[in-house]
């Protein structure tokens, strides 16, 4: 065992030492952190994927490829014919498309919150998932920063909504909650890329001193662009990383309550609550860890990195994932139940439409998926740890958090304040070939990624290795930290 | 004449705070001395000073850059084109408070991010001290001695216990030259880039895209029907009108038309304009001024409906022969009268 | 040019009003409609700028259908207008009409939900006019092509020309002059346009203390400039 891992313990050995060896076992096993391996062996496990490749692989790119090429020609096809390819009508002119945009916008929020508020905060769990976390939501915030664009009637007009100097006479209307979100989306997705590479550096050294020769060396160094681990590259690269997380962390609140805001600036029944800023934050993060934990997972099985993902991180996730179902439950009760106490006819009739009428078995498996299900599972740790039974609540969660946004913004558009002008909406082709595309998009480019990419960070787990350690008090070894900020 | 620079390698953390108190104690200044490693330690750990930290300022100048691009961008939307929309001002203040806070945080980060480079000189030129294996673990002292002290610095790294000693010649200088450059160089692609933007932007440069709603199907004010006749239609009323062409005779001058046109001809005209055409009838003597002569340019160059004006309702001695020819007979004597110049 | 202050208002009087939709024809007539075929009707995407709204009342055998015209309100507070992205509708101070403008449009369908009147037609697939009904198209109005927002103008172009004529004429405008084709048509003179700046015009002395006067929806504060007159005992 390395020094790395101090054992301080207030007395020699004693007899018990079969004891203690035994819980000195348990505790490495369970907790990454305590449970060092020497450098060189850890980083060959991470970087072995970016070179090794299987026919799982290979086959899974090749189909989800496939999908997104098939996403791709049909948004143009879609572009060439119009949106009347849609199943858009009047007054449902909004469902799908926008469903999805809100919804991958809630996967990517989580990413960076779980990256940076679990930094700022310290906890001891956050080591290896920092990295996946952050590269979903630069690659969700990607899927969703397209549906924008794929709802648009005219794409091809799209930069007029870019503030800059023309010769039209005539600039974006900020009093449109639309350009909030182009202006909150752009920065929160190059933010995001950034703040990933910013915490990649030091990885990508690494990085660069393994692979030695060859293609992969070079854009390793030029992407390392100089990272020696110089104490002031350090020093600057922690402060760096401290002051972004402070400064992205109100951005990506911002970002998903502007998204909110959408709805909440219409004069739809339904849409019209003050509610809708915090509650789509709330709902985002939930959406966003249970996708962190289905990332994780796969990546863990599929790269064989057992030992970096282990069952406290989802235990940990597991505990997010229950905090924030709790959070949102109590968020959705309030924007039920002004409306229902109110009894204004037209939020009435959507709210029998959601209890009674035909959306209502989307709304039940909305309430079971999201509140029933996590509450009924995750308070238990032997649960938590487990890591299938994570993994499945987390996919329900999924289909529940992407129902909630198709029952706000498909569903409620068929209803307003003229009966006259209700309307159903039912998905077409185009757009079901669209979201599959969306959603193998991000898996696609996750797949990339991990080819190219460490998906682990290995200097967070090395840092982390170095301050934790274990300390007997009495008869129980403690897992504790070192402060060292 | 750069000085040799020693790069001492240890396996582990501890000799190192050893290693900087005997470097210290021989008078070797610290800013000589840079350690590096593959985790971020404290400076008290290596029994170092406090590295400087320049981001928290680099933030906030962030913080100040975002602002004015924010408010600057806010009374460009705003004031430049007022527009009403919904009651609202024309400067509406909940939506500016968004947008600066938004546009404030991005010049925050994005601050932090290029600053953290700009501070540390990264991405880094020339060969920069450096061994691979720092990334495995171990941790590299990099030591700047005069030339003096080289070899006491030497030895009391080997006392505190490196494992790898190496002598380096390093040269920092040609390094950040070739930095400065890098820098200017984006900056300058970068200025390029929005002035060229600049120009599409104005105008200057106009890329044809197809605009659906400016080829409009409905029928101007100053247009007429932009109907063309169909094939095995004969208008014989008038001249048939295509838009933007003048008048054209609707018979087309085929090798039958010009039969048939010569036929009428000799049965009509000739006996006053000539068998030629060219005004010695049989009649001409008795007429003043004489019949034209068809082939001259004063008659050829006259449009074909002219021609067939003067055949239905004369022209000053000439009798109108509306009676005589039908109208498609008429356009037939016009074609004919037209083969006449050639 | 400088033209004077308007504030057009409509006036549709439920009481004269038959349901016969000979202002629909015409206002297809006169602003380029295209008639989407069946299916897309049935699909929900019929456009019309005036429609009947009908709801049935009573159960059998005494049914009413009860029916009222709806046509862009033209809101004062319109809540179509803030949230479109690109200004592509926008408020005439001037004319108090809420405009829009087709090649600005984008298509991203916000200032529909945000319509609570629903008002707004959207172009699903590019027009077809089939040979050679082109040649009825009105050169005063765009054809709209695909992925573009439409709606009821009060049909602009026409008080525009009305307004130009009397300015060239060196006179005053008068009332009646600038009539929307749907106004025009209407049989039984139901529809009733004018400008409410003017104390004289048709609208204001009908509105002057009118008992039966109401505005749609009135309780979300968008302010239409469309009045209607409450019905007898048959309509609404």
């Amino acid at each position: 065992m390395s020094e790395r891992a101090q054992i301080l313990v207030g007395r020699p050995p004693q007899p018990e030492d079969r004891e203690q060896a035994q819980q000195i076992a348990q505790a490495q096993e369970r907790h990454l952190l305590l449970d060092p391996r020497p450098a060189e062996e850890m980083e060959e496990s991470i970087l072995r994927p970016l070179s090794r490749g299987s026919v799982w692989y290979w086959t899974a790119l090749l189909i989800l490829g496939g999908a997104v090429l098939v996403a791709g020609l049909t948004w143009l096809t879609q572009m060439y014919w119009g949106m009347g390819l849609t199943g858009l009508n009047r007054p449902v002119m909004w469902a799908v498309y926008i469903a999805n945009f809100v919804y991958f916008i809630g996967i990517g929020v989580a990413g960076t919150f779980i990256s940076a508020v679990l930094r700022l905060l310290k906890f001891p769990w956050r080591a290896p998932v920092t990295r996946a976390a952050e590269m979903l939501t630069v690659f969700a915030l990607a899927t969703s920063g397209l549906f924008p664009l794929i709802h648009l009637g005219r794409t091809w007009k799209f930069y007029w909504m870019l503030p800059y100097p023309n010769q039209r006479g005539v600039w974006p209307s900020y009093h449109s909650a639309l350009m909030w979100d182009m202006t909150a989306i752009l920065i929160y997705l190059s933010s995001s890329v950034l703040y990933a590479w910013l915490a990649m550096l030091p990885d990508l050294g690494i990085a660069r001193d393994r692979f030695e020769e060859g293609w992969r060396h070079r854009y390793f160094r030029i992407l390392a662009a100089g990272w020696r681990g110089t104490e002031g590259q350090w020093r600057t690269l922690k402060t760096a990383i401290t002051l972004f997380s402070l400064a992205i962390i109100p951005v990506m609140v911002f970002m998903h309550t502007i998204v909110g805001w959408d709805f909440a600036m219409a004069i739809q029944p339904d849409w019209h609550s003050s509610v809708f800023g915090p509650y789509f934050v709330t709902g985002a993060i939930l959406s966003g860890a249970a996708a962190v934990i289905i990332v994780l997972a796969i990546i863990r099985r599929a790269l064989h990195l057992e030992y970096f993902v282990r069952p406290e991180h989802f235990d940990g996730l597991g505990k997010l994932l229950l905090v924030f179902s709790v959070a949102w439950a109590y968020m959705y009760f309030n924007d039920y139940l002004v409306p229902w106490y109110g009894q204004e006819p037209a939020a009435k009739v959507i709210q029998q439409l959601f209890e009674r009428g035909a959306a209502s078995p989307l709304w039940l498996l909305m309430l079971f998926s999201n509140i029933l299900l996590p509450w009924a599972t995750l308070w238990s740790r032997r649960l938590r740890t487990s890591v299938p039974v994570v993994v499945v609540v987390s996919l329900f969660v999924q289909v529940g958090m992407y129902l909630e946004r198709y029952l706000i913004v498909a569903v409620t558009l068929g209803r307003n304040e003229l009966p006259f002008d209700w309307g159903q909406y039912t998905p077409h082709l185009a757009e079901i070939l669209i979201t599959i595309g969306a959603f193998s998009l991000i898996g696609f480019l996750f797949l990339v990624f991990v080819k190219l990419f460490p998906i682990i960070p290995m200097w967070e787990i090395q840092e982390g290795q170095m301050l934790h350690a274990l300390r007997r008090i009495g008869a129980l070894l403690v897992p504790t930290r070192a402060e060292l900020d | 004449m750069a000085n040799d620079v020693l790069l001492a390698l240890f396996d582990d953390l501890d000799p190192v705070p050893d290693a900087m108190r005997k470097l210290r104690q021989m008078g070797l200044p610290d800013d000589r001395v840079t350690v590096m490693s593959s985790v971020p330690y404290q400076s008290q750990i290596l029994a170092r000073p406090r590295a400087r930290d320049r981001m928290p300022r680099v933030a906030l100048l962030g913080a100040i850059l975002g602002l004015v691009t924010s408010v600057s961008l806010l009374a460009a939307a705003f004031l430049l084109y007022p527009v009403v929309q919904g009651g609202q001002p024309i400067v509406p203040v909940p939506p500016s408070l968004i947008i600066t806070i938004e546009v404030t945080l991005l010049g925050t980060m994005w601050t932090i991010f290029f600053g953290f480079f700009v501070v540390n000189r990264l991405p880094a030129f020339g060969q920069p001290v450096y061994d691979r294996s720092i990334t495995l673990g171990k941790i590299g002292v990099v030591v700047r001695p005069d030339e003096a002290q080289a070899l006491e610095a030497e030895k009391a790294l080997r006392e505190a216990g490196a494992g790898d000693l190496q002598r380096l010649s390093g040269d920092e200088g040609a390094g950040n030259r070739a930095w400065i450059r890098f820098v200017l160089g984006v900056a300058g692609v970068l200025v390029v880039g929005a002035g060229a933007s600049l120009l599409f932007a104005y105008g200057v440069i106009r890329i044809p895209f197809p605009s659906q709603m400016v080829d409009q199907d409905s029928v101007g004010y100053v247009q007429g029907p932009r109907l063309s006749v169909p094939a095995e239609a004969i208008p014989v009323q008038g001249p048939v009108l295509l838009a933007d062409q003048p008048a054209l005779a609707p018979v087309p001058a085929t090798a039958n038309s010009l039969q048939r046109g010569a036929v009428l001809y000799t049965i009509d005209c000739a006996v006053c304009h000539g068998v030629h055409g060219t005004g010695d009838g049989t009649l001409s003597s008795f007429f003043n001024p004489p019949p034209a002569d068809l082939t001259s340019q004063d008659v050829q160059q006259l449009p074909d409906a002219d021609i067939f004006l003067a055949i239905t309702q004369g022209r000053g001695d000439m009798l109108k022969l509306a009676e005589n020819l039908s109208p498609s007979q008429r356009w037939d004597v016009v074609n004919y009268v037209r083969s006449l110049q050639k | 040019m400088e033209f004077p202050n308007r504030r057009w208002t409509m006036i549709v009087d439920l009481d004269l009003c038959t349901g016969c939709s000979a202002c629909v024809i015409a206002c297809h007539a006169e602003n380029n409609l295209p008639i989407v075929s069946e299916r897309e009707v049935v699909r929900g995407r019929a456009m019309h700028w005036i429609h009947l709204e009908r709801y049935w009342d009573g159960a059998y055998p005494r049914i009413q259908a009860r029916f009222i015209p709806l046509m862009c309100q033209q809101c004062e507070l319109a809540p179509c207008e803030p949230v479109c992205p690109v200004y592509a509708t926008q408020h005439s101070e001037r004319e108090h009409l809420n405009l829009q403008v087709y090649n600005r449009c984008v298509g991203t369908r916000y200032c529909q939900n945000n319509d609570p009147y629903k008002v707004r037609f959207f172009n699903f697939f590019d027009p077809v006019f089939d040979e050679p009904l082109q040649q009825q198209l009105n050169p005063d109005v765009t054809v709209r092509s695909a992925g573009v927002m439409e709606k009821c103008t009060f049909c602009v172009q026409r008080i525009r020309r009305a307004e130009e004529r009397a300015l060239v004429e060196n006179r005053e405008l008068g009332d009646g002059e600038a009539v929307p084709a749907c106004v025009q048509t209407c049989p039984p003179s139901a529809l009733v346009f004018g400008d409410l700046n003017d104390p004289e015009s048709r609208v204001s002395r009908i509105l002057e203390n009118n008992p039966r006067s109401f505005r749609l929806l009135e309780h979300l504060g968008t302010e239409p400039s469309v009045y209607y007159l409450r019905g007898g005992e048959s309509h609404v």
